[in-house]
């Protein structure tokens, strides 16, 4: 079992088909991927939704067998300073590969919200002068940290967070390959850890399996060593009810447990963010408290006190001022 | 060397031309402009370039040593390389670009098909040796394959190092005139990040009399046109593939791409070829309406690819559209502040948009003034807006604060902001103006205009330009005018238009006290001074250098 290969490698989709979530625009690539000619795409969105796979789904359905020397792959790891945009990309960008008609070259630079302005400067004439023979598939977490002239040479295509259901979904269909035994909080407690980050989800869930052998909240929550959001929950929920002294009991269990404050205060907004009882302006003016005490905290001031002085801020938006 | 790359060169373009329809090519190729009347750019813009090459090319040598020198500016997408080289064509003058040699020891195994610039021969070649021997052996000698024609050299690429020393690029273009023997173009394109400007400082500009043409971002009527000529010749070529894009879907692809026509193609590439098997599934359900039908593509294209959906966002932040019933209800005393839900989740909203929360903050901030309904919701949505800056410039390793800060503005602005009443706003939305790297090119010029010891760029923003502006010293140089200019924004008009639009929809229908003060919405980055010079009042517009 230990010398396995990552279960998020192992699970890799292959095919379209198995790709999860953003069904659309996997849809729309499916389609060129049959047609050929590809423009070149820019796939934004955040992490762990399935942008490299996709890419790689689409180069290998392009390019069949010749996959191998008509891909280039470059990510953050590789050095991508304006020399290896300058020479190496130029350089397989000029190498002859013999394709069928409407096929061609693809370079896939992963993370290139990373590249430096000057490399992607460079990139910007490179992708025109070769766009007979090759073509760009960018991913990127953010797109305006791509420079303008390229998202201009580009279609830009964005990846929408997936939905727990379908992280949900995946993790079931992984558990029962793997044979995992899962109690159902277990699967809750990687849904929500992972806030719809496809990779990290199942990241979790061999660690949990390698480590516990049992799949369930509490061992889930072990490994990714988080407070309790149920915790959490009924702490914001008696806030809202203005009732500070259960609050500051399971503030007081956190914070003896362990946790840094940082961690305390980010999970607080996490579960006020997705509450669905809390009425809107109690919803604002708690998030609003929560931002101001997380400055606080990362300033250096990580006390019980602090924290305690939070959940006050929080009784008092429902207080009778008088 | 440089002659064997552009035989090659020519030899590209020339296939190219013959290929021109084939399959293997994006649109942006297939389609390109051939003629003068298919350009979409403004005929002014043309009939300058065309001007110029006459004047310098056309009515023949120039003098000795005066080498004329052209700079095309303009935004990404709005047609620089395109009008030049159509214009070219029709002119029949030959280009010639110099490309980036690769500068490793390339690898001989790797069989490629042909090399710029001869490396092999040279190894030791710097990047400035091969540029300043392009550029002068380019404009003396005729390629092989040209029949006599006329030529210029076009410089789209300007080697990075010259970024770190400008005085050698100054020095090379000052040889180029002294010796070259036919026209340079070079073209930069205009973002806001672009360090390349920094290469053509005004007094170089005057020095070497560069000519500077600067293209505007395409206007709507003209995209329009383009991309209606395009789906028409797509669908000739393009046979089943193609699928005819909705009106709606044309609209908002014009309306998204701002003017870059590149963009708005590439997008509509995206569209028209993508959806083939979409609407063949379509079709085998025919009997659903075809409203349905048509309804599936625009939000499908909404929610899709692409910039369309920023703005799409933007309007569910600022719209806010509610629910009808109220569900979480507030104690007494609250009852002020009870809503119906929202029908977006705000933070869901931001993570499609795919951009950066600054960037975000930005646009609802450059926005939202024509979302407030009275000063009461300016002034509380300034505090959002001032509060989610004030969490984001926090240094966080972790990026909670980002969503915390951008959750913060979203959410303050989805409860404070009220409609305007009897009041429906229709416009489109645009892009922020406020731009910290472009404030941050601006200090460098000022500082690099007005050297004064001792003094902070701050000081100089604030309190030495405004008065020297208004002083108006006879011994400025032009750089420094124009510096002053664009520092010490002279908005007069501006100013009081909004001030008056403020009260006409504001003051007259609020009963709260009203102090002008509190309408500065774009609080924490612009501060407004009201300086009085002898004759005229001027307002001040200063820039938060920090």
């Amino acid at each position: 079992m230990a010398n396995e290969v990552p279960w998020v490698e192992k699970y890799r989709p292959e095919k379209f088909t198995e790709i999860v979530g953003n069904e659309e625009t996997v849809a729309r690539l499916e389609v060129f991927s049959r047609q050929g000619n590809v423009p070149n795409i820019i796939l934004c969105g955040p992490p762990g939704v399935g942008k490299t796979t996709t890419i790689l789904c689409l180069a290998r359905l392009l390019l069949g067998s010749s996959f191998r020397e008509a891909v280039l792959e470059l990510n953050a790891s590789n050095d991508r300073g304006i020399d290896v945009v300058r020479n190496k990309i130029k350089m397989f960008a000029q190498t002859k590969v013999t394709l069928p008609p409407g096929r061609h070259k693809i370079i896939i630079l992963d993370e290139a919200d990373s590249m430096t302005e000057g490399a992607q400067q460079a990139l910007r004439r490179t992708m025109e002068n070769f766009s007979k023979t090759t073509r760009f598939a960018l991913a990127c977490n953010t797109s305006d940290k791509i420079i303008e002239p390229i998202q201009s040479r580009c279609a830009v295509i964005r990846f929408g967070k997936l939905s727990d259901a379908q992280v949900l979904a995946k993790i079931i269909d992984i558990c029962r390959k793997e044979n995992v035994s899962y109690a159902e909080d277990g699967l809750e407690a990687l849904v929500y850890t992972a806030q719809g980050d496809m990779r990290q989800a199942i990241g979790n869930l061999q660690s949990t399996h390698v480590g516990f052998g049992h799949v369930n909240g509490k061992n889930v929550f072990k490994v990714c060593d988080e407070p309790h959001p149920l915790i959490i929950k009924e702490m914001i929920e008696y806030c809202a009810k203005g009732d500070i002294d259960e609050a500051y009991a399971r503030m007081q269990t956190l914070y003896s447990l362990g946790y840094a404050a940082e961690d305390i205060v980010s999970n607080m907004f996490r579960v006020t963010k997705t509450n669905q009882t809390l009425p809107e302006y109690l919803k604002l003016e708690f998030i609003k408290h929560i931002g101001l005490t997380h400055m606080t905290v990362l300033q250096g001031l990580g006390s019980l006190l602090q924290l305690t002085a939070l959940l006050a801020d929080l009784c008092q938006t429902i207080e009778i001022k008088s | 060397m440089a002659k064997i790359s552009l035989g090659m060169k020519r030899k590209a373009t020339e296939s190219s031309n013959l290929e021109r329809n084939s399959e293997a090519q994006s649109w942006i190729d297939r389609f390109a402009p051939q003629s003068k009347e298919k350009l979409a750019v403004h005929k002014k813009k043309i009939e300058e370039v065309e001007s110029w090459f006459a004047r310098n090319l056309i009515s023949k040598k120039f003098e000795k040593g005066k080498a004329p020198i052209l700079l095309l500016v303009g935004p990404t997408g709005s047609g620089k390389t395109t009008s030049l080289r159509v214009v070219a064509q029709d002119l029949d003058i030959h280009i010639k670009e110099w490309l980036h040699p690769i500068t490793q020891e390339s690898n001989t195994a790797q069989g490629s098909a042909w090399r710029e610039g001869g490396q092999q021969d040279y190894p030791k070649e710097s990047v400035v040796e091969h540029f300043m021997d392009f550029i002068f052996q380019g404009s003396r000698y005729n390629s092989l394959f040209d029949n006599d024609s006329q030529r210029i050299i076009l410089l789209e690429e300007i080697p990075s190092i010259f970024l770190r020393k400008p005085e050698e690029f100054h020095e090379a273009l000052r040889r180029y005139q002294a010796f070259g023997r036919c026209p340079l173009v070079i073209i930069l394109c205009e973002t806001s990040s672009s360090r390349e400007f920094k290469l053509f400082p005004p007094e170089i500009k005057r020095e070497l009399q560069i000519h500077t043409i600067s293209f505007n971002p395409i206007a709507n009527t003209l995209l329009h046109k383009a991309i209606r000529d395009i789906i028409i010749e797509a669908s000739k070529v393009c046979g089943k593939n193609f699928t005819h894009p909705m009106d709606s879907v044309v609209e908002s692809v014009v309306q998204s791409c701002q003017g870059d026509l590149r963009l708005a193609v590439n997008l509509l590439e995206m569209n028209c070829m993508g959806t083939a098997k979409k609407l063949a599934n379509f079709e085998k359900k025919k009997p659903k309406a075809t409203k349905k039908d048509s309804k599936a593509a625009t939000t499908g294209i909404g929610a899709k690819d692409s910039s369309l959906y920023l703005f799409h966002s933007l309007g569910k932040i600022l719209y806010s559209k509610r629910e009808d019933k109220i569900i979480h209800e507030l104690p007494q005393h609250l009852k002020l502040y009870e809503r119906p839900p929202t029908k977006e989740v705000p933070e869901e909203v931001f993570e499609r948009t795919c951009v950066s929360q600054d960037l975000f903050t930005r646009m609802l901030e450059n926005n939202a003034v024509n979302f407030y309904g009275s000063v009461k919701s300016a002034s509380n949505c300034a505090e959002f807006f001032s509060l989610g800056d004030h969490v984001n410039a926090t240094w966080d390793p972790s990026g909670v604060l980002d969503s915390l800060a951008i959750s913060v503005t979203m959410r303050g602005l989805m409860f404070h902001l009220e409609k305007a009443k009897g009041k429906t706003h229709f416009g489109t939305f645009k892009k922020p103006t406020y731009d910290r790297r472009k404030t941050d090119d601006l200090a460098l010029q000022v500082r690099h205009e007005f050297l004064m010891h001792g003094t902070s760029t701050e000081m100089l923003v604030s309190d030495i330009l405004p008065y020297t502006f208004i002083i108006r010293p006879p011994d400025l140089s032009q750089g420094q005018w124009d510096v002053l200019n664009q520092c010490v924004l002279v908005r007069k008009s501006q100013m009081n238009t909004r001030q008056i639009e403020i009260s006409e929809k504001d003051v007259f229908d609020e009963d709260d006290e009203v102090r002008v003060g509190e309408t500065d919405f774009e609080a924490g980055e612009k501060v407004l001074e009201t300086v009085s010079g002898a004759a005229e009042e001027f307002e001040i517009e200063e820039i938060d250098f920090n």
